[in-house]
């Protein structure tokens, strides 16, 4: 605990030098992990196959490990100490107008902390005091004393001692709250990150937020605010405080449509590596389930009875097991993207949304293919009914094929997974038991619209502060993510302007309008798909998501029809179709190119 | 440069690469294209696919240098704050940790460095055995000239 001196003496300056240092490893690190990301594990990936590249890309990925860490454990090392000498500063202060206010009286403060005053009375010898803190009137140090006493020096005295005891405890708690932090922030020996590591920086992340929340509030994070609003506040910050708040407040940061995309993929990949390691950690601690059935003790009928040890198995781990499961699938289907990167040239990728537990457990996913914040053109694609973080691979993998066919076309483009919506699960009678579909009610749309209209806002928010234009964008819907789009386009402000350049869509049921210009678009942009064999265009029509059951495929809804040539609901985005090239076509803006049905 | 230890092994097992292994497209690619200027290394015998290998492990160079710089950083950030801020726990807990971090900082250094050696080993060795495939296969052909890196 300091002494009354000590917190006069310290240099704070000190510690905010060594958090710019810190800082600097932060940032540095971030940086090294893209490099070994993209300058070292994608070309090792694009060229080798075989034991020789899998043990080197072992080596890489943990080297990529250790950059993580270091960004985060070094970042939050820089907030406790700027934190530190920010909330030092005060009692200091304190601490200083009293011993001024001490001299100025003539008293003199005693290394104890006691103050010694000359008295001043008309009846008292002339002599003097000391004063110590605590005073006799709890919350009025001084005042009964000065009132009360027939030294008028004494009150004031009083005060002052109470003043500097007060500034002292105050930077005590201070010290003590990050010392405390601080100790937390350790480096595990060795080169290895495990689970157990990350796991415990993603609580030492929460730890810094309790112990440095006066320093960096949260609070100031803007919520429910425009993605514009959002942007403006970002580029109102320091470097410093975007690196701080990137650092402390990761998911947030990540989450906030219309900052820059790199911004938020370097902390939704901290959230990622984070949440990985502990789902993993979780997974390991869950034991076998013990034996189903035991023979009958009683020898009689039934001949086997459930296991009790088996049934506390279920209620306990029953849920949550296959839960954490597809929470692990969905992450390990994002971390299976991050490293393809280099091969058959797909671009680095960018992680735009991470979160495995929002939209009733169907988590959120949003991935892009190159940085969509300085692509020329960029195509968001939304998936449809039944989908799930568990089962993002294919929507992942969906978004590459439309980004290598649309890059073929000799354009700079960026292709979006935007998975951020509850999701219908059964998409017809009987699916999933349900006897009535939910994809036939549009309620799901109606809910995920607002996000995935901010979202695109978003997204051109950071095209125009990265590329001073907003750039061609095209809105991908399939199955009941294109009824997503039909109540996103609407979900906006009449001045918004349209939610997309161009409208695409694959095996639509209809997106609650009867024709393209009520989706703010003219019916030349609006550019829809129906297979053959991919019944859901006609059962929607039947369940009435459209409105006056038109579907986007029926001439009546005024756009444009593409021609497929794959077969079924699920297969156009198939390499080499004419499906999936035709979406190609729009989303580079060669209207020409695309073959109409 | 010696091979790494930990991957000598590897290559010993490893057949040589047979053409429909690796298209002559590329090898061809790499001759021209080539990463001759991108660090002092020297070989003359970078060829085809060993390129992105050898440049796998100049980035690795790089981030040893980068991870030195930081090493260097964080102990110039934090020699002034024990003589300036006597008293205060929070001094004391820098200084518990500091030594945690640079042994961490340390071993990412020094991982980087045996990377890119490795790496760049593992590129020429793969480069040497595509080479002499090439020659075996189209005898006759006139084989780049190259000196043997001792």
């Amino acid at each position: 605990m300091p002494t009354w001196q000590q917190l006069r003496d310290v240099k704070l300056s000190e510690y905010t030098d060594a958090a710019d240092d810190w800082g600097r490893i932060s940032s540095r690190s971030n940086a090294d992990k893209d490099r070994v990301d993209n300058g070292m594990f994608a070309r090792i990936n694009d060229t080798q196959k075989g034991e020789t590249a899998d043990r080197a890309s072992a080596d890489v990925r943990q080297l990529s490990r250790n950059f993580q860490y270091l960004h985060t454990e070094c970042g939050l090392i820089r907030t406790a100490l700027n934190g530190l000498a920010t909330e030092l500063a005060a009692p200091q202060r304190k601490l200083k107008q009293a011993l001024e206010e001490a001299e100025s009286a003539g008293f003199t403060v005693l290394p104890d902390g006691r103050v010694q005053y000359p008295t001043r009375s008309f009846v008292l010898a002339p002599g003097s005091g000391t004063a110590e803190a605590g005073a006799p009137v709890p919350y009025a140090p001084g005042m009964g004393e000065g009132v009360g006493s027939a030294d008028a020096n004494k009150g004031r005295a009083e005060d002052i001692a109470e003043r500097i005891a007060q500034a002292v405890r105050e930077a005590a708690e201070i010290d003590g709250r990050y010392a405390a932090a601080l100790r937390g922030l350790k480096a595990e020996p060795g080169l290895t990150v495990s689970d157990e590591t990350l796991a415990d920086a993603a609580k030492d992340t929460k730890a810094m937020q309790e112990a440095a929340g006066k320093y960096a509030d949260d609070d100031k994070i803007p919520k429910g605010k425009s993605p514009q609003d959002n942007a403006e506040w970002w580029k109102s910050l320091t470097q410093e405080q975007r690196d701080e708040y990137a650092t402390l407040y990761p998911a947030s940061v990540g989450a906030l449509d219309g900052l820059p995309s790199a911004v938020r993929d370097d902390a939704n990949r901290m959230v990622l590596a984070e949440t990985r390691a502990q789902t993993q950690l979780e997974l390991n601690a869950i034991p076998k389930p013990p034996q189903q059935y035991l023979p009958n003790p009683s020898g009689s009928y039934p001949a086997v009875i459930t296991n009790p040890a088996y049934r506390e198995w279920q209620d306990k781990y029953g849920d949550r097991k296959p839960e954490l499961e597809r929470i692990k699938n969905g992450i390990d289907a994002v971390q299976g993207r991050f490293d393809a990167t280099g091969k058959d040239g797909l671009p680095e990728a960018y992680l735009l949304g991470f979160d495995p537990r929002t939209n009733n457990g169907d988590g959120r996913i949003i991935l892009a293919n190159g940085n969509p914040d300085t692509a020329d053109h960029t195509a968001v694609y939304v998936p449809g009914t039944g989908t799930e973080i568990g089962g993002i691979g294919g929507d992942l993998e969906r978004a590459n094929r439309l980004w290598t066919a649309s890059t073929r076309q000799g354009a700079d483009v960026s292709t979006i997974m935007w998975f951020d919506y509850d999701a219908p699960r059964s998409a017809y009678p009987t699916d999933k038991g349900d006897v009535f579909p939910e994809a036939a009610r549009n309620e799901y749309a109606e809910k995920g619209a607002p996000t995935l209209h901010t979202f695109m806002e978003g997204t051109r928010a950071a095209h125009e502060a990265a590329s001073g234009s907003s750039g061609h964008t095209t809105l991908i819907g399939h199955s009941y993510g294109s009824t997503l789009v039909g109540e996103a386009t609407q979900a906006g402000r009449i001045f918004d302007g349209p939610i997309a350049d161009d409208i695409v869509v694959a095996g639509s049921p209809g997106m609650q309008a009867n024709r393209a210009a009520d989706l703010g678009i003219s019916g030349e942009h609006m550019w829809a798909m129906g297979a053959e064999g991919d019944n859901v265009p006609l059962g929607g029509s039947l369940v009435g998501l459209g409105e006056d059951w038109v579907v986007p495929t029926d001439p009546e809804f005024g756009g444009n029809v593409m021609k497929t040539d794959t077969h079924g609901h699920s297969d156009y985005w198939n390499e080499g179709t004419l499906s999936l090239n035709n979406q190609a076509k729009v989303i580079v803006g060669d209207y020409e190119g695309v073959i109409l049905e | 440069m010696t091979l790494n230890a930990r991957w000598q092994g590897l290559f010993e097992d490893t057949a040589p690469s047979g053409p429909s292994e690796r298209p002559a497209a590329m090898t061809l690619a790499g001759t021209t294209a080539g990463d001759g200027g991108a660090s002092g290394s020297g070989g003359t015998d970078l060829k085809a696919d060993v390129g992105p290998w050898h440049q796998a492990g100049n980035a690795s160079g790089e981030l040893r240098v980068s991870t030195g710089t930081s090493l260097t950083d964080l102990e110039r950030g934090n020699e002034g704050v024990a003589g300036g801020t006597a008293g205060f726990d929070s001094s004391a807990a820098l200084t518990e940790i500091l030594g945690t971090w640079k042994a961490r900082l340390t071993s990412v250094r020094d991982e980087c460095g045996r990377l890119e050696g490795a790496l760049k080993s593992a590129g020429r060795d793969f480069g040497e055995r595509e080479a002499d495939t090439q020659r075996r296969i189209a005898a006759g052909a006139p084989a780049p000239s190259r000196t043997k890196e001792g």
